[in-house]
């Protein structure tokens, strides 16, 4: 069986998704049975220009460059996976936008860098299969290339964070008054955060059939302010039309 | 004779895109920029008005690999400005967490970026056939050390139960159990990776720059201490702005940082140079048998001061784990009582000192913040560095010179999503 062509490409992000990679152990060494990681710059000293099979884009788009870019790896690609938050959703990058002149906040002189707005890589391309997560889970992308391997099509998870939370029997945690986004947010996380009695705070972005009203009302009445619901859906997703149109 | 420029784009093997931007004139290097690439994230912006408590999962975001330095340090600062003072128990367990986070991007550094350049592969995906037992040991640490990341902070990546005065859930008996399994499994192969660095060639090259590192009673700290230089000067945190400015270069995304005006070097060399007093028992027979001479003044050593990191933060991690499983872990209240204030704190990073600093106003938003990363310190050096070392590779065909400078940067072990506020090879 002829090997798959897999090609990691980075743009606006903290590069943890590809730690998550990294970190599979030696199952990398499973899935290099099937597959020839052939771009990989972080790791690659020599790196092919494409045609590739599995193409993992990391990081939000946030110049002229990387939109250039993305768009040539797209015409390369023939299955492109969004990884992490920042490809799906634009993710932490993205709080930018909502400032006018973020540089100047940051950088005391004007620098040569150009800054967009910051956007999900799917407002200029094709994605295939979204990988989400701020980090995503190492074992769905695991599972996302032997699916591919396999010739199978991978297919998402279209439930929420609580589904994954009750089959670790998880007590809930609204029952101990702290909120949690859990209920609104696309699963197979394996629901991490809130198996530490820490909440959900939505980094796998929200699901398009997720009763966001009913959300709100859950947050109020566990006491959370109308300023600290606005933060909390403006943080990953904030580009997201779930979240753009609702009133708080 | 005229002048020249060189400029190498995608630098690899770096944890981001930075480019090499080198103007001569025969073999007097005039000028060496080195452009970071990665697109700008203003962290500092996205923390305005936002509240005390999402500092720490925003600001860890700031980089994947170091995201356990981050998320304690913006606990560590938000504390100060509380005045909070977290347990002992609580102190015991970041330390774990910090610990694991070096261990971690040590191994990423020594593995997966520099070991391939001493061994004569293009990556270590190469060396999976032929050098098996390096790159089983490379997979082993690198899963090993974030399994301890996730068993205390619920996530490897981005821990999400460290929050500001303690844990939202402490680790079980059983799982305390599984940490110290997996130190003790980590133990002999961190030896090996010493064992193997030490037989490497490195070029005899030293720079000037201030050397900057913790100091704490007898410690090897991380978690906190005042910052000290190699000669000896000594300040707290808290005046770290006395110290340590921060420049913007119009070629880069990454800010620059200086003491007092002067290149800086930061990360394990340092610490070895400056704590190597404070090591395990079998880190500093390592230490010795590795024939390093201390203080080194090379950024080429630190890749072999990162290995016997690796021995030493491996036994000071049972160490803590076993006095942790001896007290027993308790779980602890946690009661936080916002107000207006200033908190500035530093620990150790992977690459060095880190500083967070936050202004928080009487509603517990944040109205300020700075982060100085350490590789933002480590920037000049490099560029200083890559000027004087030039010329003695100047010769070589253009991919050999190319790699020889690419192993010199690496060497720094730069971390560039951080600074960026922040690197591909441009020779114009």
């Amino acid at each position: 069986m002829k090997k798959l062509k897999i090609a990691f490409f980075g743009h606006t992000s903290c590069k943890g998704c590809f730690f998550e990679f990294l970190i599979l152990g030696e199952k990398i060494l499973d899935l290099l049975k099937g597959t020839d990681i052939v771009h990989f710059k972080m790791i690659k000293e020599y790196n092919e220009k494409g045609p590739f099979d599995i193409t993992f884009m990391d990081g939000a788009i946030s110049s002229e460059k990387e939109l250039e870019k993305l768009k040539e790896i797209r015409e390369q690609s023939k299955f492109l996976i969004a990884l992490g938050t920042c490809a799906c959703y634009g993710g932490i990058p993205s709080m930018a936008n909502v400032f006018k002149h973020p540089e100047k906040m940051v950088y005391p002189e004007p620098i040569d860098h150009k800054s967009t707005k910051v956007t999900p890589i799917d407002q200029h391309v094709k994605v295939d299969y979204y990988l989400r997560g701020c980090p995503i889970n190492k074992e769905e992308l695991f599972n996302v290339v032997k699916d591919l391997v396999n010739g199978k099509i991978p297919r998402e998870k279209d439930y929420c964070v609580c589904v994954e939370c009750k089959l670790r029997e998880n007590r809930c945690l609204f029952e101990d008054g702290i909120p949690c986004l859990g209920p609104i947010t696309y699963a197979g996380c394996n629901a991490p955060c809130p198996s530490v009695r820490a909440p959900c705070d939505g980094c796998r972005g929200p699901l398009p059939d997720g009763n966001i009203k009913e959300m709100i009302n859950l947050l109020k009445k566990s006491g959370v302010s109308r300023g600290d619901i606005k933060r909390m859906f403006k943080k990953y997703a904030l580009m997201d039309k779930k979240f753009k149109r609702v009133k708080i | 004779m005229s002048h020249h420029t060189f400029e190498i784009e995608n630098l690899t093997k770096l944890e981001a895109r930075v480019k090499l931007t080198v103007k001569f004139e025969g073999k007097e290097v005039d000028e060496v920029n080195l452009e970071v690439q990665e697109s700008s994230r203003y962290f500092e912006a996205f923390l305005t008005n936002r509240k005390y408590h999402e500092a720490a999962s925003i600001s860890q975001k700031i980089c994947g690999i170091c995201s356990v330095v981050h998320t304690i340090g913006s606990l560590k600062a938000i504390e100060d400005a509380f005045d909070i003072q977290p347990s002992e128990q609580t102190i015991d367990l970041r330390k774990l967490l910090l610990i694991s986070g070096h261990l971690h991007s040590h191994v990423v550094h020594l593995y997966f970026m520099a070991l391939p350049d001493y061994l004569g592969f293009e990556s270590i995906l190469e060396m999976s056939s032929k050098r098996h037992d390096d790159v089983h040991r490379a997979l082993r640490l690198e899963k090993i050390s974030t399994d301890i990341i996730r068993l205390i902070g619920g996530r490897p990546v981005h821990p999400v139960s460290a929050v500001i005065g303690g844990f939202t859930e402490v680790p079980n008996k059983e799982k305390l159990e599984t940490i110290l399994k997996k130190f003790k499994e980590m133990k002999e192969d961190a030896k090996k990776t010493v064992e193997m660095f030490m037989t490497f060639k490195t070029p005899k090259f030293e720079n000037n720059s201030v050397q900057c590192a913790l100091v704490k009673d007898k410690e090897y700290p991380l978690y906190d201490g005042k910052i000290v230089t190699l000669d000896g000067l000594e300040f707290e945190a808290k005046d770290y702005l006395k110290y340590i400015s921060e420049h913007v270069k119009y070629y880069s995304t990454a800010m620059h940082s200086r003491f007092k005006g002067k290149n800086m070097m930061v990360g394990a060399i340092a610490r070895l140079n400056i704590n190597y007093k404070y090591l395990s028992d079998d880190a500093k027979e390592l230490l010795i048998k590795s024939g390093i001479r201390l203080p080194s003044l090379s950024p080429f050593m630190n890749n072999l001061a990162q290995t016997i990191e690796l021995v030493h933060f491996v036994d000071k991690g049972i160490e803590i784990t076993k006095k942790l499983l001896k007290s027993g872990l308790k779980k602890e209240r946690i009661k936080i009582k916002p107000k207006a204030g200033e908190g500035i704190m530093v620990a150790e990073a992977p690459r060095g000192p880190l500083y967070h600093h936050y202004r928080i106003d009487k509603r517990g938003l944040i109205k300020y913040t700075n982060i100085i990363t350490p590789t933002s310190q480590n920037l000049e050096s490099i560029e200083n560095d890559i000027k004087q070392f030039l010329p003695r590779v100047m010769h070589l065909p253009k991919e050999k010179m190319i790699l020889e400078l690419e192993k010199l940067i690496r060497a720094y072990d730069p971390c560039i999503s951080c600074p960026t506020h922040f690197l591909e090879v441009k020779f114009v």
